[in-house]
């Protein structure tokens, strides 16, 4: 049997929750993620999960080795294997920097339209819906929801669904809840709306039942979007569902670049 | 007073890493590890050992707002199902399981995992439809992630039972 007083206790607790939840629910912006010690916490969070984050990926290197023993030779072997993957990391993050500088070079982000960039950090994810990623930039760095993300050279990974004051929160383009008008081929005329499959491939509905597309066409941002520039990477298409009798044709589109492992990410700002 | 102070700067303390470990750690590392929960697994452990402190509970709640504050989906989602989880853990482990024993915590970790998710899952399906029309959700998927989450959340719970368990005899 419960007592009386934990009873009363545990009401009250419950009764507090309902009561913080509806004013906190009734602030327009969030009061927590807003405040400066959450800009603080981010300012130290970004780096320490940078390293977490590249950490991981070397541990789960030697996880995978199957020769992990525990004489000296093979720690001191084991050792060399992590830090040759980190060096091996940090190259391939300097390496997809590059190709994102060069891909903004050519656009045009570069040279003359300053401040249409901006790379960030990814610090975590969505506590509630792991999908969803956070970066330590938001509308203090000029942010705004519907914003591109890239990686590489123009390869579109997702968009900003929410941006707080120091942080904001990124839908990949493999979620369901994501959606972009895309073309093929860079063609005007063939024109659909892509959104994610389950977190796998994107699927591409609403292309005109009369237009050839074939497995191995590119799809690419239509640029009919606000914020979002024409002529991004969305993927490559893998499958194509065509039916006569339909008006319109759907097509499947796998990523050409993974969306895990995820690091340093760059948003354009086209205001 | 100066004993209270101590108390609430220990609980800052301890909530405040719990907070970094889940946010910065655990949520950048590699599948499955990511899906541990950690905070459930040391909620288990507390229901069997703080009994008679509920001021723990207040604690528990503010912490379950600051990590809902981390995310795109209202505030109360997290505070509301930690809420009940806990409520549910509570009284299954004062009716069903009342010895302080490693059967009892595995249990409580297992109610506690369940509900969790479930709850989770549930808010998560009307807010999706209310926000997105659209909802991210594989069943074979979140079984999966389920399983690992409740392997992950026992094995961790045992760790910390442990070394309370030891703490306790050592006083």
């Amino acid at each position: 049997m419960l007592d009386k007083k934990k009873i009363k206790l545990q009401l009250f607790f419950i009764l507090a929750v309902i009561i913080l939840s509806v004013f906190l629910f009734k602030t327009k912006n969030n009061i927590i993620t807003n405040s400066w010690p959450a800009k603080i916490f981010i300012k130290i969070q970004s780096p320490a999960s940078a390293f977490f984050a590249r950490f991981n990926k070397s541990f789960s290197i030697l996880f995978n080795n199957e020769s992990a023993q525990c004489d000296t030779e093979k720690i001191i072997e084991n050792y060399l294997i992590i830090h040759n993957e980190k060096n091996k990391i940090l190259i391939k993050e300097n390496e997809n920097l590059k190709a994102t500088v060069n891909f903004l070079s050519d656009s045009g982000y570069l040279h003359g339209k300053k401040d249409n960039f901006i790379s960030a950090y990814i610090i975590s994810k969505d506590q509630v819906d792991q999908s969803i990623i956070i970066i330590d930039k938001g509308l203090k760095d000029g942010l705004r929801a519907g914003m591109p993300v890239i990686k590489d050279r123009g390869i579109l990974i997702g968009k900003i669904i929410k941006a707080d004051d120091f942080i904001s929160y990124i839908i990949l383009t493999t979620d369901n809840r994501s959606q972009f008008a895309v073309s093929i081929n860079d063609e005007d005329e063939i024109s659909g709306l892509a959104c994610g499959n389950y977190n796998l491939t994107i699927k591409m509905d609403l292309i005109p039942i009369d237009k050839d597309i074939k497995k191995g066409d590119i799809a690419i941002t239509s640029g009919s979007e606000k914020f979002v520039p024409h002529g991004l990477i969305v993927g490559k298409i893998v499958k194509v569902d065509k039916n006569d009798n339909d008006i319109f044709q759907s097509a499947e589109l796998a990523p050409l670049s993974s969306m895990d492992n995820l690091n340093i990410i760059t948003i354009l700002k086209n205001e | 007073m100066n004993k209270k102070i101590k108390k609430i700067f220990i609980n800052f303390l301890f909530f405040f890493m719990l907070f970094i470990a889940q946010l910065a750690i655990i949520a950048n590392a590699a599948y499955p590890l990511n899906r541990l929960q950690l905070f459930l697994s040391l909620l288990s452990v507390m229901l069997l050992f703080n009994k008679n402190d509920n001021c723990i509970w207040a604690w528990w709640i503010l912490f379950a707002v600051v990590l809902n504050s981390y995310s795109i989906y209202p505030i109360f989602v997290i505070p509301l199902i930690l809420t009940i989880t806990i409520l549910i853990s509570d009284f299954s482990f004062n009716n069903f399981f009342t010895n302080r024993s490693y059967y009892s915590l595995l249990a409580v970790c297992f109610i506690a995992t369940i509900f969790y998710n479930i709850f989770l899952l549930w808010l998560k399906h009307i807010l999706d439809n209310l926000y997105f029309q659209n909802m991210n959700f594989v069943f074979d998927v979140f079984l999966t992630d389920l399983l690992w989450q409740i392997l992950l959340n026992s094995f961790i719970a045992i760790i910390f039972f442990a070394f309370f368990k030891r703490l306790k005899y050592a006083r």
